[in-house]
């Protein structure tokens, strides 16, 4: 039970971040985008494959500050699922191992 | 730091790919002996955190920003190999979802953040707890690994050609050096909070850290560790 209620207020941590937070970033250039406009590469600067929710603006969404909340809680919730879903699959290829060492302690 | 298409050549972002691909197939091996059942949540939502914290753009002065990384966050939670595979889906989600780094230098950008970031800064803190307050080791774990990851970065395109290293790496370096500094913040205060709420969260064991020298806190921690299992 305890875990659970832990996971929950996980999760509304990161929805809170997400989904609020997120309209607070600065748009400033990051390090790299500062470095490259300094010193003259910027512009070369590709896109060679088109992004679904580009700059993390939901499309469709009228509102920039939705589209940004909903963009950041979309993708908040599909790294949560990759990355259990690849946990659950690495930690599956050890299921041997891992009732070898529990025997031993 | 998300390299984008177009800043670094063939040769550079193919290496980088393949070093990239070598080193996320050792994790996904060595990570099997820290991932448990029990845990596995976890790094489903330490991987969603570090995502959010990423969007949130902090300022920096001169009209530049930076945020969080986030791969000693992971690293000192999960451990290191779990926590570049947290790094790694972070940055392919922010690459194939969202247009953050380019298709072509996610390669690069994993070797950078999800690897360099990790282990430079993971390898800081493990020698620094010997002589200093965890707190403090993390931190400057932390900022080391922004700074390890510009360098990385910098390197990089001085290898493809796109700008001379005496002229990129002292203005990476320079910039990531302050925006390390909110890193080190934020890592320190989320990890400190994170053990003190879940004190049988994973930690480093002695033995990684210390050899046969045992101090307080790992005999505390493996302890913590065996009270849950």
């Amino acid at each position: 039970m305890r875990r659970k209620g832990d996971l929950a207020v996980a999760l509304a941590v990161v929805a809170v971040v997400a989904g609020g937070l997120s309209l607070l970033a600065s748009a400033h250039p990051d390090g790299l985008e500062y470095v490259a406009a300094q010193e003259g590469f910027e512009e070369t600067a590709r896109q060679v494959l088109s992004a679904p929710v580009p700059d993390y603006v939901m499309p469709g969404v009228a509102s920039p500050a939705l589209a940004t909340a909903l963009s950041g809680l979309a993708g908040s919730a599909v790294v949560f699922a990759v990355a259990w879903g690849l946990a659950r699959l690495t930690a599956a290829g050890s299921a041997g191992s891992r009732e070898g060492r529990t025997g031993t302690k | 730091m998300h390299i984008p298409d177009g800043f670094l050549d063939l040769k550079t972002w193919a290496g980088s790919a393949a070093v990239g691909a070598g080193l996320v197939a050792c994790s996904l091996t060595r990570a099997r002996a820290d991932l448990e059942e029990r845990r596995l949540p976890t790094v489903g939502v330490m991987a969603a955190f570090i995502f959010a914290a990423q969007m949130v753009n902090f300022p920096v002065s001169g009209g530049t920003s930076g945020h969080l990384i986030g791969a000693v966050l992971a690293a000192v939670t999960l451990g290191p190999w779990t926590a570049s595979l947290v790094m790694t889906t972070v940055l392919v989600v922010q690459c194939l979802v969202f247009g953050d780094g380019g298709v072509t230098a996610l390669g690069a950008n994993v070797l950078n953040m999800a690897f360099i970031a990790t282990f430079a800064g993971y390898g800081a803190y493990l020698a620094l707890r010997r002589v200093t307050r965890e707190g403090l080791a993390v931190g400057v774990g932390a900022w080391i690994s922004v700074v390890a990851a510009a360098a990385a970065c910098s390197t990089e395109l001085a290898l493809s050609g796109t700008a001379p290293l005496g002229a990129v790496l002292p203005a990476m370096l320079g910039w990531h050096a302050i925006i390390g500094l909110g890193e080190a913040v934020i890592t320190a205060a989320v990890a400190a909070y994170l053990w003190k709420v879940r004190p049988g969260a994973w930690r480093p064991k002695s033995r990684q850290a210390t050899g046969s020298v045992v101090n307080g806190g790992n005999t505390m921690s493996e302890g913590a560790d065996r009270i849950e299992a």
